[in-house]
């Protein structure tokens, strides 16, 4: 017997002893179940928000988050407890009389190894218990018990046994317990906060970033990833185990096992070692092949394509394969002979047959791309039939080849809950396909990077029947027949730009409307949400069609379908926003994919938001609500997920609270526009979308206003900063500028109709464009049609204002006076006339539009744009340097108006103007419209002088004293972003720049900010006086819009220093008191080149914002 | 049982012997190996206990070579060490249980019974359930010979045993080793107290400075110091030159003066007589006279 377990079972068992004795491992072994209890209390139980429902919607993430957070702690103990045994090992004597005793190393090594696993799984397991015992606890989740032992063999195994033969053999080279220590601390340190995800999570030895959670659909959707990632750290683990064998200071018993455990060691740290090149080199070669992909669509992309009109699909689903007969029907719609026909279908899927006009042909197949040249030739309007057999599983590589690496790894989940991403599945039980997956053939090619025009949505009359085994459904587009057992058709009765194809064992619920069907396909034992609406679940129908019909009010369009539904799809389903369309996989159509349950929206879980709801009403006015209430309500926010165009991405990072918007994946709109039109340029590809941008533009999001407000910068004020150095072209083309090309091209298409707008007028122009769609519906509507149509109804072209529009770099800037308010009676009737003096300075026209929202009611923050709120849009066109004095009068009272310059010189491009008290002025004249006059707006007085902050005058002083770190992050952040949010939580210590509408300046409106101190930080206004004499000096203020009740109680002064010719004196002006704008400080005298005013950050005020001073002559 | 030694060396790094060219032979039975302090006893100790690899030499247990042979010889082993005081977190009878099981004890009824036993004979059973590092000095000691003895080890090996224990011990310890020393083993005890040795083994080494400087029994070593041991009767003055000239083993106050005893093979003209030596003289004779003779020639 080489080994003697009857050694190693008495060194473990003794080892265990001793730790568990360890009063470093009881400690740290109940705070670590502590904090998971109250952690599983406060999300299982209580609901805890978003990561509450994560949890509790998918039962297998109950035991991945809690053995997550549990081996994060254990790491750091099993560091301690494996060095310590070294090292305990080293200092006593008594060591001796076993390390004389008959047994080998390993055995000895082994054994303290095997005894070290021990009390971690004891640990392990009582943290798996007390999960499970919530896990029972938590109503409507399932207990998924394979999940518990497959986390605790994939977390907590592999990351114990890395880190205790690391620490060990650490501690066999160094000797040293306090250094081993420290370096497999920072090691840790580094992995968990510096590393996290970065190269391919090969550092993520924790599994604390590698997406592990197990689907209760599909399981795990990366689980050969998931086992090599493990592996590595298996493998390595038990290699430096066998390398401690080897390194160990003891005479050995068997020279052969001595090198045993060395070649042992090699191989395991060899293997581990393959298995981390096999891990990156996948990553790696799918990237290339990516690249390759992209190449080979750039090299067909300009062929010419001609359209699908009809395509009938015959699936029939086995395993994990589907076999597919296709047959199409074709049409050159081009001008030319096509002599070549190029299809793409994802790679994975093998083409057995392919006919055209019913006779076999031959063709090249490369990578996705089928060429079809053998036989072709299709003259102008003919159409031809083409079939073809294939079979196969789908290739994720192909799949949103438009989106970066980075982009594709970033972290998808909530909390810790780590997600992979899956765009399309065929395993036996479960089958998802849609459009990206390119599971049907289309015409042309996929993805191209150098050329848009590879996009051209096609509506086509698809039939669709699908055979699978025996008690799974299949879900798709138009109406289902289930012909035979497993086998279904689909009819559609109108053309669609796509189709998608589910199976899987769904169970269908449906809301029958007057001429909608609302239906939810979830998976079989996943109805958590009927038994939500008990009571009133015979109004639901009525308020989801209500609902909806408030939806297609607000954008004006209409729904031609007659059902709409919800498929739930496993979790890892993932979609990207893109940027030739801002239809996402996750919207289909009739259909809206929502990943397992909505557990990545707090809105789906409907039980905890009832509850939320039920505090809400008794903490508000409203009193105890009745069930039917709550109920009512938590749908109506649940449907709010679908219908609001952004959703904000909360970011909680270095102490900041970051707002960031991004589109809402699950946004509807596309149900009304997308599905059904279509503007096809190629000459601008990117059209469709700014008609898009537009149409949705009819709800104007107050929101990303409010946004703008509370976090220094929204994405528009972002675009428009882009568009100040670059055109929208080359903002198009940046890959640098993705995050906001979405604003950019927002606001693009706000300058371009408003251009349209203004010269066919507003309405004219809105009930033509929603006629022209009306009638060409499921049919592409090219530019060239469009044009002449706009052409033949008002007389404009669209061409030149196009080409302008997207090279052009010159952009309008403009000075607005103060916007004067007044009540007057005009007809005997009593109106609000609002009037406001206007230059444009710039050398190109512009146009300002000037909103107004009505009604008194509601304040600044409620979400606007739902019918509730009446808007006046006015347009102002000024020519280049041309000044204009406008004056509206407005029936009642209106609430704000907004000054939106869309794309200019001005930052932030929108001025809000709250109109608060209006009075009556008897003198006023009554005036309604615009007329130019000659005297542009001035901000300043000849007798004035003004130093702003964005003058060369203006200086800060430079905060050294920020920690090393600090200064790195500091340095990232200016590369990134000129202007800063202000960090209402903790603000910046040093002077940070940053923009809002209400601070001084020309085109740039923006100011400094710091966190108040001791005096050290100073802001300097040179003042160059041309002539000595008195002055009065004027300090704009800032102050911050009023978000709560008691923001503007804050008491304090802001300490002034004026250097005048009496030599330095102080001015202090009182905050609470004083108002936003020009404050007076006092009258002082300067002569030239001395006057110099000094702003110190000593306050009782949690911030100062130094902005721009004023001389005035006297 | 019997264990033969060959040229054993042990040089530690920087060129100083911890044990020189070393050629023994011990037989069964219980063997005392004397010393000073730093003479390579524990060195020597060590290597026949496998904890060190010795630089040159070779050592046989019967027939078997240590350096090949560490599975057979480490089970017929027994070792308590010198320094034996640090425990981790375990009971006394989880520890002696803990060597009992390594020693080769695989049935654990027996092993319980016979951990139990021997915490009886070392007197510790009352202290089973306390923790091993909460015993006192003499208790820890106990319990290290405990480990040494248990599963009847061929070869036991002490090093300073009786260091820390009270007088009462010491004895018990010695009668419990000579008891054991009549079955078929091999005791070796080092020590720097002489006494020790003379009432319990039947052979013994003289080490210093890691070479052989005796081997044979106590008595052979006692003889050899016959004739050198002296007993005189010195005034104040005398004394304090006697005390210069010769190793003194003992001075006991009496009228007008000391009565000394000292090592020496001539005491030139001072008072006294011969006395017959015991091993403590031995040891002295040995170390002060023999060996520096040695060392000068």
């Amino acid at each position: 017997m080489l080994v003697s377990l009857h050694n190693i079972s008495s060194i473990a068992k003794y080892e265990r002893k001793t730790l568990f004795r360890s009063w470093f491992f009881r400690i740290f072994s109940i705070l670590s179940l502590l904090v998971l209890f109250g952690m599983n209390f406060g999300l299982i139980i209580e609901g805890g928000g978003d990561e509450g429902w994560a949890i509790r919607a998918i039962p297998s993430a109950i035991p991945y988050f809690n053995l997550l957070i549990l081996n994060v702690a254990q790491a750091v103990i099993a560091v301690f407890l494996a060095s310590d045994f070294l090292k305990r090992d080293k200092k006593l004597d008594t060591t001796e009389v076993i390390y004389m005793r008959s047994m080998t190393n390993g055995e000895y090594v082994i054994g303290k190894t095997l005894g070290n696993m021990q009390v971690f799984m004891v640990l392990n397991i009582a943290v798996v218990i007390m999960a499970l015992i919530f896990n029972a606890l938590a109503q409507g989740t399932s207990i998924n018990w394979q999940s518990y032992a497959v986390y605790l063999l994939l977390i907590s195994i592999p990351t114990l046994v890395f880190i205790m033969g690391l620490s060990f053999l650490l501690m066999s080279v160094i000797r040293n317990q306090a250094i081993t220590f420290v370096l497999v601390l920072g090691y840790i340190g580094i992995t968990l906060f510096l590393l996290q995800a970065k190269f391919y999570y090969i550092f993520d030895y924790m599994a604390f970033n590698i997406p592990m959670l197990s689907s209760d659909i599909v399981g795990f959707g990366n689980l050969e990833v998931i086992l090599i990632h493990r592996g590595i750290y298996f493998g390595l683990g038990v290699g430096f185990i066998f390398l401690t064998i080897f390194l160990l200071k003891r005479l050995p018993q068997s020279e052969a096992m001595t090198w045993f455990s060395l070649i042992f060691s090699i191989v395991f740290i060899a293997g581990a070692g393959y298995l981390g090149f096999e891990h990156i080199y996948t990553f790696k070669q799918n990237e290339k092949l990516r690249s390759e992909i992209i190449s080979l669509n750039n090299k067909f992309v300009s062929e010419p394509v001609p359209t699908v009109l009809r395509h009938n699909l015959k699936v029939e689903h086995k395993e994990d394969q589907i076999h597919v007969v296709s047959s199409m029907t074709i049409l050159n719609d081009k001008t030319q002979t096509l002599a070549k026909l190029i299809f793409s279908l994802n790679a994975g899927l093998k083409i057995n047959t392919l006919k055209l006009n019913g006779k076999e042909v031959t063709f090249l197949r490369d990578k996705h791309l089928i060429i079809i040249s053998d036989q072709v030739n299709i003259h102008p309007e003919d159409s031809v039939t083409v079939e073809f057999t294939y079979s196969g599983n789908i290739d994720e590589t192909y799949c949103y080849l438009d989106i970066d690496e980075e982009n594709r790894l970033e972290k998808h989940g909530k909390f810790v809950l780590n997600v992979d991403k899956r765009y399309a599945f065929i395993t036996p039980e479960y089958v998802l396909l849609t459009k990206e997956a390119n599971w049907y053939p289309k015409t042309g090619v996929t993805y191209s990077d150098k050329d848009v025009s590879w996009y051209h949505p096609q509506f086509v009359e698809f039939s669709l029947n699908v055979k699978t085994s025996e008690g799974l459904q299949a879900v798709s587009q138009g109406e289902i027949t289930e012909i035979a057992p497993g086998e279904f058709t689909f009819k559609n009765v109108n053309p669609l730009p796509q189709l998608s194809l589910a199976i899987g064992h769904y169970k269908q619920k449906t809301l029958e409307q007057e001429n909608l069907t609302f239906g939810v396909w979830y998976f079989d034992g996943h109805d958590y949400f009927s038994g939500q609406f008990a009571e009133s679940k015979d109004t639901l129908g009525n308020i989801i069609n209500e609902r909806f019909e408030d939806f297609k009010r607000t954008y004006n369009l209409d729904y031609s379908g007659n059902r709409f539904n919800f498929v739930e799809v496993p979790a890892q389903f993932k979609t990207y926003p893109r940027m030739w369309t801002s239809v996402q996989e996750a919207v289909q159509p009739q259909q809206v994919l929502i990943p397992e349950k909505g557990y990545l929206m707090r809105d789906a879980d409907f039980e905890k938001q009832k509850e939320r709801i039920g505090r809400w009403g008794r903490h508000g006015n409203e009193g105890e609500m009745t069930d039917t209430d709550k109920e009512i309500r938590v749908l109506k926010e649940f449907i709010q997920r679908f219908t609001r165009e952004n959703e904000e991405n909360r970011n909680f990072s270095r102490g900041q609270m970051s707002f960031a918007q991004i589109p809402n994946p699950y946004f509807i709109f596309p149900m009304l526009y997308n599905f059904q039109n279509n503007i096809q340029s190629d000459r601008w590809p990117i059209t469709n979308r700014v008609f898009e941008a537009y149409l949705k533009e009819q709800s104007m999001d107050m929101r990303s206003v409010f946004m703008s407000n509370m976090n220094g910068e929204s994405e528009d004020v972002l675009a428009n900063i882009a568009l100040q150095d670059q055109t929208f072209e080359e903002i198009l083309a940046d890959p640098d500028q993705k995050d906001i090309v979405d604003n950019v091209i927002k606001l693009k298409g706000d300058v371009l109709f408003s251009m349209i707008e203004w010269k066919a007028g507003q309405k004219e122009f809105e009930d033509f464009l929603r006629k022209t769609l009306n009638e060409n519906r499921y049919k592409n509507i090219s530019f060239h049609e469009f044009d002449q149509l706009i052409y033949k109804k008002f007389g404009i072209e669209l061409v030149p204002i196009m080409d302008n529009w997207f090279k052009a770099k010159t952009l309008p800037g403009y000075l607005v006076s103060p916007i004067k308010a007044v009540k007057v009676k005009s007809g005997g009737a009593m109106k609000t006339m609002v009037s406001l003096k206007i230059t444009n300075f710039s050398d190109v026209e512009g146009l300002v539009k000037l909103s107004f929202r009505m009604g008194g009611g509601g304040g600044p923050g409620r979400p606007g744009g739902r019918g509730g709120d009446d808007v006046i849009d006015n347009l102002i066109y000024l020519e280049s340097q041309q000044t204009k004095e406008v004056s509206y009068l407005l029936d009642g009272s209106p609430r704000m108006g907004i000054i939106n310059t869309m794309t200019s010189k001005n930052i932030p491009q929108t001025m809000m103007n709250f109109f608060r008290d209006v009075e009556e002025d008897p003198k006023a004249k009554p005036l309604e419209g615009e007329h130019v006059v000659s005297v542009p707006v001035q901000l300043k007085l000849p007798n004035e002088i003004v130093v702003d902050n964005e003058d060369t005058e203006f200086r800060v002083t430079k905060n050294e004293n920020a920690s090393l770190l600090e200064k790195l992050i500091i340095k990232e952040e200016e590369k990134t972003r000129k202007y800063q949010g202000i960090n209402w939580w903790r603000p910046a210590t040093r002077w940070t720049a940053i923009t809002n509408d209400e601070f001084y300046g020309e085109y740039v409106r923006s100011g400094y900010y710091i966190k108040s101190g001791e005096g050290d930080q100073v802001a300097t206004w040179n003042v160059p006086v041309k002539k000595a004499g008195y002055y009065d000096v004027y300090f704009h203020l800032y102050k911050m819009r009023s978000h709560g009740r008691n923001r503007n109680e804050e008491k304090g002064n802001y300490n002034f220093t004026i250097h005048g010719d009496d030599g330095p004196e102080e001015a202090a002006l009182d905050i609470q008191a004083a108002e936003g704008g020009w404050n007076h400080l006092g009258s002082y005298y300067f002569s030239p080149d001395t006057a110099k005013i000094e702003l110190s950050n000593k306050t009782e005020l949690r911030m100062v914002f130094a902005d721009a001073v004023k001389l005035v002559e006297l | 049982m019997h264990i033969k030694i060959e040229n054993l060396n042990k040089i530690y790094k920087g060129g100083s012997y911890a044990v020189n060219n070393l050629n023994l032979e011990i037989p069964n039975g219980m063997f005392g190996l004397l010393g000073p302090n730093g003479a390579g006893k524990s060195t020597l100790m060590r290597i026949l206990v496998t904890l060190m690899k010795p630089t040159s030499g070779k050592v046989y247990f019967n027939d078997l070579e240590l350096s090949k042979n560490r599975r057979q010889i480490r089970s017929m082993l027994g070792y308590l060490p010198q320094d034996f005081s640090f425990f981790s977190k375990l009971k006394t009878y989880e520890f002696l249980d803990y060597t009992a099981r390594l020693s080769g004890m695989k049935n654990s009824v027996t092993r319980r019974n016979a951990v139990d036993q021997m915490l009886e004979e070392v007197g510790l059973f009352e202290a089973r359930d306390r923790n091993a590092n909460k015993l006192s000095g003499g208790m820890k000691r106990r319990l290290g010979i405990a480990q040494a003895l248990i599963n009847d080890p061929q070869v036991i090996i002490v090093d300073e045993p009786t260091t820390g224990l009270d007088p009462e011990e010491r004895i018990r310890f010695r009668n419990l080793l000579s008891t054991i020393s009549t079955r078929d083993v091999i005791i070796i005890l080092s020590t720097h107290i002489v006494g020790d040795i003379s009432s319990t083994c039947d052979k013994m080494a003289l080490l210093n400075k890691g070479k052989l400087a005796f081997t044979g029994s106590p008595e052979q070593l006692v003889k050899e110091a016959e004739g050198n041991v002296w007993q005189i009767e010195a005034t104040e003055s005398e004394y304090l030159e006697i005390n210069e000239k010769y190793p003194v083993i003992s001075t006991i106050p009496i009228d007008g003066g000391w009565e000394v005893q000292v090592v020496s093979n001539d005491i030139n003209g001072y008072q006294g007589k011969q006395i017959a030596p015991t091993l403590e003289h031995a040891y002295v004779h040995f170390m002060e006279n023999k060996l520096n003779q040695w060392s000068n020639s």
